[in-house]
């Protein structure tokens, strides 16, 4: 079955011709070629009517209606190349199925023609990135893999669920040097449990830097959920984020010994670098560390507000620095100091309800012991515990990595910095100074 | 229903909706149509063909809205109880409440199926007892 495409402009012409094959396709160009031949039109005719918005909406208007009344069973989808006189909503009330302004909407075009055209393709599936050296060869599934085929954006099964994953695959992986799987979302929860049986059964064999570069990708693949527009924030996909955050604290965020060497792992994040997501793959490291050392017991919501602390602060940029600062424009201040509460505002935008501590300690990361901190000036003991060690492990990660023109600071350098801003009580600061004292004791002795 | 020979006044300015309402009808079995581009042509039409048995209305028209065109239906003592019925853009409740009370018979809301608009011709005949045509 054809797609109808009523067009406007060569533009739409065009990016549908990639799309679709001559064949496959029925141009009408322009309205009097439409109103010549609407009444020929018949429902099951077409896989799916596409209408090219141009100019006021009211003909696009009347093609969702004369579409919807003739062809009720045929989806119609409104595309708009420019946003004046683009309503959505009023498109969808008057017959269309669904109304796409371009390019923005592309990605969701592409999907909604592609289940028109393909009817076993309406159920959806989202697919989430995953490390090819996370599937060790001659091992069970208990999901499918699929390769991506990024020219004409296919998902191809690479190897099914619960069969092994041989030799043969593992092999052609490394020797086409494909770094990375997808996974059916919905799988996610397998992946992290069969990643965790697998570090398990190798007797923690993975390196520090396997674990910081599989966490590192794991907070990349939870930011790309939680900005993604297009998909729906329902209680359902917020409990398989928070089920998969929580799999990422157990899996790789935890020490795998029993006892755990806080103070080496905690070293391993001087002298990183950049801020991106790695910066909130670190902080929820240092935040668990640090609350383990301190004998915290909400080390799982140390770190799970670690992945998400600064997550409104994506694209803001790092040469600006940690805190807020004179030379900083109006705008500038504002988007910093309302960064606690937007974080928290984009994780329930996606359903995806925290443990109350996390919650409080992403609110509260940039308040300060001394009363003049952000967003409320909280002070003192009401500050939670929770949101003081994520502060914490917050600065101690700015001030320890390296940044253009500042000088690398020693952990003892960064907690005496720390100490002078007046953001945390004594006690969380002496606890923190007695952890890299004693070790440099230690060491010097 | 309606008897297959009721002439039938279809009264909307999209001349597509006008041929869709045109289509399922004929789908129905009327083949005595006529057609309006606006309220103030649906009038004149009305007054030339006194014998029309049913009126299909859009709401929105330039001229005279399709509210206004059964305002002056109702107060005309020939088409006292002359089928009517609206279509209607949206289905909100302040608008329907206005034309039950200007004594609409009917409405359908746009986009509709033929189907639907057989189920409302059907609910209308009904309810004029049957004897409208």
């Amino acid at each position: 079955m054809k797609v109808l495409a009523i067009v406007f402009s060569s533009d739409l012409k065009a990016l549908l011709s990639q799309k679709l094959k001559s064949d496959a396709v029925q141009f009408v160009e322009g309205k009097d070629k439409f109103f010549e031949e609407v009444d020929k039109y018949q429902d099951g005719e077409f896989s799916a009517v596409i209408c090219e918005m141009k100019g006021p909406p009211e003909f696009a208007m009347e093609v969702g209606q004369v579409m919807r009344s003739l062809c009720p069973q045929t989806p119609s989808f409104a595309c708009a190349l420019d946003k004046s006189g683009f309503l959505p909503k009023d498109l969808k009330k008057n017959g269309f199925t669904d109304a796409f302004l371009f390019p923005i909407d592309k990605q969701n075009f592409d999907e909604a023609l592609s289940s028109a055209i393909s009817p076993e393709a309406l159920a959806k599936r989202a697919y989430k990135r995953v490390l090819s050296m996370d599937l060790k060869a001659k091992s069970r599934l208990g999901f499918t893999t699929y390769v991506h085929l990024p020219l004409n954006n296919k998902y191809l099964v690479f190897a099914n669920k619960n069969e092994e994953f041989s030799e043969k695959k593992a092999t052609k992986l490394q020797q086409h040097h494909v770094g990375a799987l997808f996974i059916d979302q919905k799988d996610s929860s397998s992946f992290f449990e069969y990643v965790a049986s697998q570090m398990k059964a190798a007797d923690n064999s993975l390196s520090e830097t396997e674990r910081e570069e599989k966490l590192k990708d794991s907070v990349r693949n939870i930011f790309r959920e939680v900005f993604d527009q297009a998909a729906e924030g329902t209680f359902e996909v917020g409990r398989e984020l928070m089920d998969s955050c929580r799999k990422m604290v157990s899996t790789y965020v935890m020490p795998t010994g029993s006892s755990g060497d806080f103070h080496s792992r905690l070293m391993r994040s001087v002298g990183g670098l950049g801020l991106d997501y790695s910066h909130s793959a670190d902080v929820s490291t240092i935040a668990a560390l640090f609350g383990m050392a301190f004998g915290s017991k909400k080390v799982e919501e140390l770190a799970i507000a670690g992945f998400f602390h600064d997550v409104a602060l994506a694209g803001f940029p790092v040469e600006y620095g940690y805190d807020v600062n004179s030379s900083w424009s109006e705008e500038l201040v504002k988007t910093f100091k309302d960064h606690p509460q937007q974080s928290l505002n984009l994780v329930k935008a996606k359903k995806m309800i925290l443990p109350a501590e996390a919650e409080k300690a992403i609110f509260q990361h940039h308040e300060k012991f001394d009363g003049t901190g952000f967003p409320k000036g909280t002070r003192g003991e009401r500050i939670s515990e929770e949101a003081q060690i994520l502060s914490l492990a917050d600065q101690f990660h700015y001030l320890t990595i390296a940044r253009s023109g500042q000088k690398l600071l020693q952990p003892l350098e960064a907690l005496d910095l720390i100490a002078k801003n007046g953001s945390l009580s004594p006690t969380i600061l002496n606890k923190a100074r007695a952890l890299f004292a004693a070790k440099a004791e230690k060491k010097s002795a | 229903m309606f008897a297959p020979s009721t002439k039938i006044l279809i009264a909307d300015d999209m001349t597509t909706m006008r041929k869709i309402v045109g289509k399922a009808c004929k789908e129905l079995g009327f083949t005595n149509l006529l057609e309006a581009a606006d309220g103030q042509i649906a009038w004149s039409v009305l007054n030339e063909n006194p014998d029309i048995g049913l009126v299909i209305s859009d709401w929105n028209m330039p001229n005279c809205s399709g509210l206004d065109l059964l305002k002056r239906v109702r107060a005309d003592g020939r088409f006292k109880v002359l089928p009517f019925m609206l279509v209607t853009a949206e289905s909100e409740a302040a608008q329907v409440k206005e034309a039950i009370l200007a004594g609409v018979d009917g409405y359908v809301v746009k986009p509709f199926a033929t189907d639907a608009l057989k189920t409302k011709l059907s609910e209308i005949h009904k309810k004029r007892g049957g004897k409208a045509a």
